[in-house]
């Protein structure tokens, strides 16, 4: 049978307010609104304000009206968010499978556990005890749906016995739920007092005439209120990374020692990841040196694909300490497996293509490069739109995976050899253009003259005849960021060397940009 | 070297490199169209790489070989590295990858990429100095079946032991894929190794137009002392001789 635990933290955001101020805030008259609505509403309220006449649901003009002193509170998701996970994460010590709406409920799964819940009171005293540390007094309800152990929880009943859901829902009196108060007087009007009685009503007969509350009361009295995502499951139970790590007993910077260790960290790691059906995404390493600071080190590797391979996580660990070994002694090392991902069954492989393998075995590759020499290091050329030729090769950084341009292996039209693509020159461009000359002339390519003899000098190097200059082009732009007005021009030399050159018209001089080989 | 004298000479279509014929909106590095168009190619040899000149894998017998060493020499400006960037392109148009481990720092490829080659498909390794580039040589043929064809462009002149030409050779022959060292020493000195398959001689020619001439030193599974003869239809574009 299914069983259900909800813990209920009445006015979560407000508590979480609570938790930074102190108890006292409980004492003044304070409320979270909803700004995003128009009109604003009062979405949560402390005790205090409510004796004010402050309610949820009302409008924030007129809860200011009613409470002179009443202090409006923003939502903030991003701590909501942190406290949830600090929940989640104590009540997983309790339960398996974890759920929450997102508005202070968690609710529990308890299938499976009937040997260890034997008595349901006393569970719901452990969670309420769990949550009690991070500043939470929650009331817990246990039923066999979410919603009647929403509404135990939030009546602070504990559990429902086993079968009597329906029975405790249709006698939960109307007055124990925050309704609004048209609401609350129309259902007196009506005589409408308990769930039961609005669970006789036609469906959709109280959203007609009260909007989206008569919605929301509608389906809580007949248990739809919370969606199948509400319903436990493991999916929602934080994970704790696992991790291994050691104090070496002596210190020590030699690498094949700290491989050997490792090797015994991650081959222990891997096995508690792949008991889990996982396989490793992210290794963390975080190694402590013996310096007089006693430094930490913290470097993340990801081998191409997630993986269950020790010697292929060992072997990048090599590249990287053999490219960036550590400065002083090893003193202890600890390894976290940060990212895991569901493990595939190898099975699937033997029906993967040959270019499949050799996309694995490209994206294998890419990973170990970019260990040994740095991701930057590992890059494919893209062609950018500037008017500056040098700036027009931009290098992006070789991905590997699915996205990548390599990705799968393109077969060629018709299965056979593609056609014959440019042969275009290769060529070296040089890190800084190099001031030349052009002797026996005009000093720049536009003013060349066939025919008359000319020599081109380098510095250092002994000069060249020039045969002729081709292909001369004025280029000039980039006014907005670094002007330039320039004329390129290929530049033939006596034993067919090609140079590439540039007459810099902003300050008159020839430069070498660049080498064909 | 130039060819000895009375061996028949082989001869690339006159547009073995196109000279530069700037594009309307573009500058004056882009490649010009082949002309005449070159013939397609034949369907690729088996342990063969095609190289995109049509003479020069005609007489290879299909191109550079498969898991053996290519080594590639000639001084600055000699063309090697076009030779290289051409199968390169001609292995990524094929279906497959090709790597460029750059210990030079000055791979610039505008040229292949405003003429629209396919060089998206290139990896480019850039290593600080020639013996981690031998080792970015080793992770990359190490990965069986990631790459068609690797080139190793040196910064200095090559030098390697013969127990890591081993390795690369073993690793190269194990996964298929073709290894071109490129070495900037002059055509006339000495080989890398015992184990290289292919040694090319290159240079840059220019009589009129731009060529590239093409000496093949050693080549041990192909043709010995012979010469291969096609229709010349410019002698001094693309020369080919053998002195095994």
């Amino acid at each position: 049978m299914t069983r259900i635990a909800c813990a209920f933290l009445p006015r979560f955001e407000l508590a979480l307010l609570a938790r930074r101020e102190g108890p006292g805030f409980w004492r003044q008259p304070a409320v979270i609104a909803d700004l995003s609505a128009s009109p604003a509403l009062v979405r949560e309220a402390t005790p205090a304000a409510e004796q004010a006449g402050v309610c949820s649901g009302m409008t924030v003009a007129e809860a200011r009206v009613r409470c002179g002193e009443l202090s409006v509170h923003l939502p903030a998701p991003e701590a909501r968010g942190q406290a949830e996970a600090q929940v989640l994460a104590a009540l997983a010590r309790l339960a398996p499978q974890l759920a929450t709406d997102g508005h202070g409920a968690f609710f529990l799964g308890l299938s499976g556990m009937e040997r260890l819940v034997r008595d349901e009171r006393v569970y719901a005293a452990r969670v309420e005890a769990a949550l009690r540390p991070l500043g939470f007094a929650a009331s817990v309800g246990i039923a066999g749906h979410p919603s009647a152990a929403w509404v135990a929880a939030r009546r602070g009943v504990g559990p429902v016995a086993p079968g009597s859901d329906a029975r405790f829902l249709a006698s939960v009196p109307l007055a124990g739920l925050d309704l609004s108060e048209p609401a609350r007087t129309l259902l007196a009007l009506l005589g409408v007092t308990t769930a039961g009685q609005v669970v006789r009503l036609p469906r959709g007969t109280l959203g007609r005439r009260l909007g989206p509350e008569g919605e929301r009361l509608d389906r809580l009295c007949r248990g739809e209120l919370f969606p199948p995502e509400t319903v436990p499951t493991a999916a929602c139970v934080p994970r704790v990374p696992a991790a291994a790590g050691l104090d070496l007993p002596s210190p020590t910077d030699a690498l094949e020692p700290i491989l050997f260790l490792m090797k015994g960290l991650v081959g222990g790691l891997l096995a508690r990841v792949a008991a889990e059906r996982k396989a490793l995404a992210e290794l963390t390493i975080e190694a402590e040196l013996e310096d007089a600071g006693r430094s930490r080190l913290v470097h993340r590797l990801s081998p191409a694909e997630p993986t269950l391979d020790v010697r292929l996580l060992v072997d990048l660990v090599r590249l990287w300490l053999e490219r960036a070994p550590f400065a002083d002694p090893l003193r202890s090392l600890r390894v976290v497996a940060s990212k895991v991902a569901p493990a595939v069954a190898r099975q699937l492989r033997l029906y993967t293509r040959r270019q499949d393998e050799g996309t694995a075995a490209l994206d294998r590759a890419l990973a170990r490069l970019a260990a040994a020499f740095g991701p930057q290091a590992v890059v494919r050329p893209t062609l950018a739109p500037r008017y500056l030729p040098e700036g027009r090769v931009v290098w992006v950084e070789a991905q590997s995976g699915p996205e990548a341009p390599w990705g799968p292996r393109v077969e060629p039209p018709g299965g056979g050899p593609g056609e014959p693509g440019p042969r275009p020159w290769a060529l070296r461009l040089l890190p800084v253009p190099e001031p030349v000359e052009l002797t026996g002339g005009a000093p720049t390519p536009s003013a060349w003259v066939p025919g008359a003899p000319r020599l081109l000098v380098r510095r250092g190097q002994p000069p060249r005849r020039v045969l002729r200059i081709e292909a001369v082009q004025r280029r000039s732009g980039e006014w907005w960021e670094a002007p330039f007005d320039r004329s390129y021009a290929w530049v033939v030399c006596d034993g067919g060397e090609r140079f590439w050159l540039f007459h810099d018209h902003r300050c008159g001089r020839l430069f070498l940009q660049a080498v064909a080989d | 070297m130039r060819p000895a004298a009375g061996l028949p000479r082989l001869a690339a279509p006159a547009t073995a490199l196109a000279p530069p014929r700037p594009a309307a909106g573009q500058h004056g590095l882009t490649a010009a169209p082949l002309q005449p168009p070159a013939p397609a190619p034949a369907p690729e040899a088996p342990g063969r790489l095609p190289t995109g000149l049509p003479a020069l894998d005609a007489f290879l017998g299909g191109g550079l070989p498969r898991g053996q060493i290519t080594e590639v020499c000639g001084g600055p400006s000699s063309g090697k590295a076009t030779l290289a960037l051409a199968a390169c392109l001609q292995a990524i148009a094929a279906g497959g990858a090709a790597a460029w481990i750059d210990a030079s720092a000055g791979f610039w490829p505008l040229a292949a990429l405003e003429a629209g080659a396919p060089a998206d498909r290139l990896l480019v390794v850039r290593t600080p100095g020639d013996m981690a580039a031998w080792r970015a040589a080793d992770i990359l043929l190490g990965a069986s079946g990631a790459v068609d064809l690797v080139v190793v462009d040196l910064a200095g002149r090559a030098s390697l032991g013969e127990g890591r030409l081993t390795r690369l050779h073993r690793l190269a022959e194990r996964g298929g894929a073709a290894l071109v060292v490129l070495n900037g020493r002059p055509a006339e000195s000495a080989s890398l190794g015992a184990l290289v398959a292919l040694r090319l001689r290159v240079r840059r020619r220019d009589e009129g137009a731009d060529g590239l001439e093409v000496d093949v030193a050693r080549h041990k599974r192909g043709p010995d002392g012979r010469a291969f003869l096609e229709p010349l239809h410019d002698p001094d574009r693309l020369r080919l001789s053998s002195t095994l």
